[in-house]
């Protein structure tokens, strides 16, 4: 007997509803789970509309016996907070969230500590892009290390400094430019090409020695499979962020090498041995599709398990997290389209559960997008108050081999919405005669300037 | 820093920096630059192996299959249906077989046709001279929209040991002409990419083909030896 049903089209679980209820994106096409035409899609939302929050405890999308992030999520949820909302509909948390209703940071906090991913997933669903927009906005998440990231009215970004061939040289020449376009506050985040002990550690002293010597207001991190970087923490390598990419189902955790026990492990000993003093200390990307490529995707549909990723995050207090929107390829997300949508629903679903959500806005060569793509959904994300963007060479990858946010975008997004660096970073920026009142001075842009 | 050491650390990445700016925006050379590495990379994804490039591969000998994607906006949707070979085309593998095999050469246009075509002249005699040296040769295989499993399936039906998979990587903006070579040990229907070696990044400015050739008969012969390409299996 299907349990959910609306306008002539019945839905036989949660599951198929969340998923049918996706505005289209070619991965959950590929994953079978897609609404056959328009008109079963709304008749999706509609449904969807009426169901309870309820609903979302007593019918998890993963059962709970099989997945320990499920555990996880429902051992977690605040109980007492959670019986003030119960009740609601996913289309009456719409309406409030857009009304303004938790606009107090106390019950802004109460909601949060009552919702599991899969509401969030579920109010995105019934949102429009502009929806999304003007509802993540009304939902700040502001958490603070050596900078503070999240102010209403500031978007900082990571310097992406990443080498082919891991040269230090190569990551500091990128590492001093970015710098003079005034990016970098929210963290400077390499990729390593081999996640090996030693190059994790040459890295790590590459962008600290950019750090120390002209005293940058910021955070570094090497972005290696968290069990290496683990290895240069004990080592007292000069890192303070730890990292690791994570997804929304507990076997696709297995395929990145990871568990809960694991990064409860990490957790714990960074807090320990790092030299960060701040309850904020993880960075975390995730990003629509990582399931299905993992073949571990569970029958549910990506967006509901981008959610669970948020999830995830939240559980460690994190102070960066970012969707990488567009750099999984067209069988997930196929065109500019989807990919700006997907970009919101994710900035806003991590904003709604208290996540400090960034964005890497990028594309892949083999995608439908292009250069003017990727700077309107920057311009989209940054109208809804994403922390952060990405800050790459003139947005060329020249490592990882795809296009994302560039410094001067950063620069251009901070002038068109008159947004400004994270505090810290900018009276940085001041006393290094590279901003003033916000915008960029004549001598900015070029790295000269810093060495003076 | 010196000026002469900012340029030294300049010189050593490929990153585009000193772009300039106009106001917040790149200078207009440096984003059409850009914009002209972009399109490069967008036609080698979208292109197709030149009717030259073709009969150059009759010329060695190979054999012709098609993926079960029936075009390319399917291809890129549908990552199965480049896996998967066209009804079919394994039956004409297993026709054109060669008793006792040891490796089977299948090239593919992959995400780069482009790739293929511009590597694999300088690739090829290094990499047949040093194969037959191992044992007969498999017919070769050019199949066209396919992904990198499609090999297993194509080395299933020849029955060689061993698959040496070129394959057109996706085009970045610093080559749109870069090809991949994965090396798979007797592959079968559960075999993953962990079963897998692979050499990347065969381009003038990467590793070059003239020596690539060489590089993936040595990798083949440790397979062999080891008898698992598997990564955990260290060559």
């Amino acid at each position: 007997m299907p349990r959910y049903a609306a306008s002539g089209f019945a839905f036989r679980d949660l599951r198929e509803l969340l998923a049918k209820a996706n505005e289209p994106k070619s991965g959950d096409q590929l994953a079978g789970v897609a609404a056959a035409s328009a008109e079963e899609r709304v008749a999706a939302k509609r449904a969807l509309a009426d169901v309870t929050l309820a609903r979302f405890v007593d019918e998890p999308v993963i059962a709970p016996e099989h997945d320990e992030l499920t555990r996880a999520f429902l051992a977690e949820q605040d109980a007492a907070a959670f019986r003030e909302i119960a009740g609601l509909c996913v289309g009456e948390l719409r309406e409030r969230l857009l009304a303004g209703a938790f606009d107090a940071p106390a019950a802004l906090a109460s909601l949060r500590r009552a919702l599991l991913p899969e509401h969030a997933a579920a109010v995105a669903k019934l949102c429009s892009n502009l929806d999304l927009a003007l509802a993540a906005k009304r939902l700040p998440v502001v958490v603070s290390a050596r900078t503070t990231l999240g102010l209403t009215g500031r978007l900082a970004s990571r310097i992406q400094p990443n080498h082919p061939a891991d040269s230090a040289d190569g990551i500091r020449a990128s590492i001093l430019e970015g710098l003079a376009y005034g990016s970098g506050d929210a963290v400077i985040g390499v990729n390593p090409v081999e996640d090996r002990l030693e190059a994790v550690e040459r890295t790590a002293r590459a962008i600290d020695d950019v750090m120390t010597s002209l005293a940058v207001p910021t955070q570094s991190c090497v972005l290696a499979h968290v069990t290496t970087q683990l290895r240069a923490f004990e080592r007292g390598a000069p890192l303070d962020l730890v990292f690791q990419s994570v997804a929304g189902s507990e076997r696709a955790n297995r395929v990145f090498g990871i568990d809960l026990a694991l990064l409860d492990e990490a957790n714990a000993l960074v807090r320990e041995r790092g030299r960060l003093r701040t309850p904020h200390v993880w960075y975390f990307e995730t990003g629509q599709g990582s399931e299905l490529s993992s073949d571990a995707h569970e029958g549910v549909d990506q967006l509901t398990l981008e959610a669970r990723c948020y999830g995830v995050a939240r559980r460690y207090a994190p102070l960066l997290v970012n969707t990488v929107v567009g750099f999984i390829g067209p069988e997930y997300l196929y065109d500019a389209r989807e990919i700006a949508r997907a970009a919101l629903e994710d900035h806003f679903m991590g904003k709604l559960l208290g996540v400090p959500m960034g964005a890497d806005v990028c594309y892949t060569n083999h995608a439908e997008a292009d250069q003017n793509d990727l700077e309107s959904t920057a311009m989209l994300l940054a109208a809804a108050g994403s922390n952060y963007f990405m800050g790459v060479p003139l947005g060329d990858d020249c490592m990882l081999h795809y296009q994302s946010t560039s410094y001067h975008d950063v620069a251009a997004l901070r002038e068109l919405l008159g947004l400004r660096p994270a505090p810290e970073f900018e009276a940085w920026l001041e006393a290094r005669g590279l901003m003033r009142d916000g915008r960029l001075t004549a001598r900015a842009g070029d790295p000269r300037a810093l060495l003076a | 820093m010196s000026d002469d050491e900012l340029a030294r650390l300049l010189r050593s990445t490929p990153a585009r920096l000193g772009a300039g700016r106009a106001g917040a925006r790149p200078r207009t050379a440096s984003a059409l630059d850009f914009r002209a590495d972009h399109a490069r990379a967008r036609d080698a994804v979208h292109g197709a192996w030149s009717e030259a490039f073709r009969d150059e591969l009759s010329a060695h000998g190979f054999l012709f299959v098609r993926s079960a994607a029936p075009d390319k906006p399917t291809y890129l949707r549908r990552p199965d249906l480049g896996r998967a070979l066209a009804d079919g085309e394994a039956a004409r593998i297993t026709a054109a077989r060669t008793p006792g095999a040891v490796a089977q050469i299948v090239v593919t246009d992959g995400l780069s046709a482009r790739a293929a075509e511009a590597q694999l002249v300088r690739l090829w005699p290094t990499l047949v001279r040093g194969l037959q040296k191992l044992g007969p040769l498999a017919k070769p295989v050019a199949v066209t929209l396919g992904r990198v499993a499609i090999a297993d399936r194509i080395c299933e039906a020849s029955a060689a040991r061993l698959v040496i998979q070129l394959i057109g990587e996706r085009p970045g903006l610093a080559t749109a002409e870069s090809l991949g070579c994965y090396l798979t040990l007797g592959p079968h229907a559960g075999t993953t990419d962990a079963d897998r070696k692979c050499i990347s990044n065969i381009h003038a400015r990467g590793l070059a083909p003239d020596e690539a050739g060489a590089a993936i008969v040595e990798v083949c012969e440790r397979i062999l030896r080891a008898g698992s390409s598997g990564t955990k299996v260290e060559l």
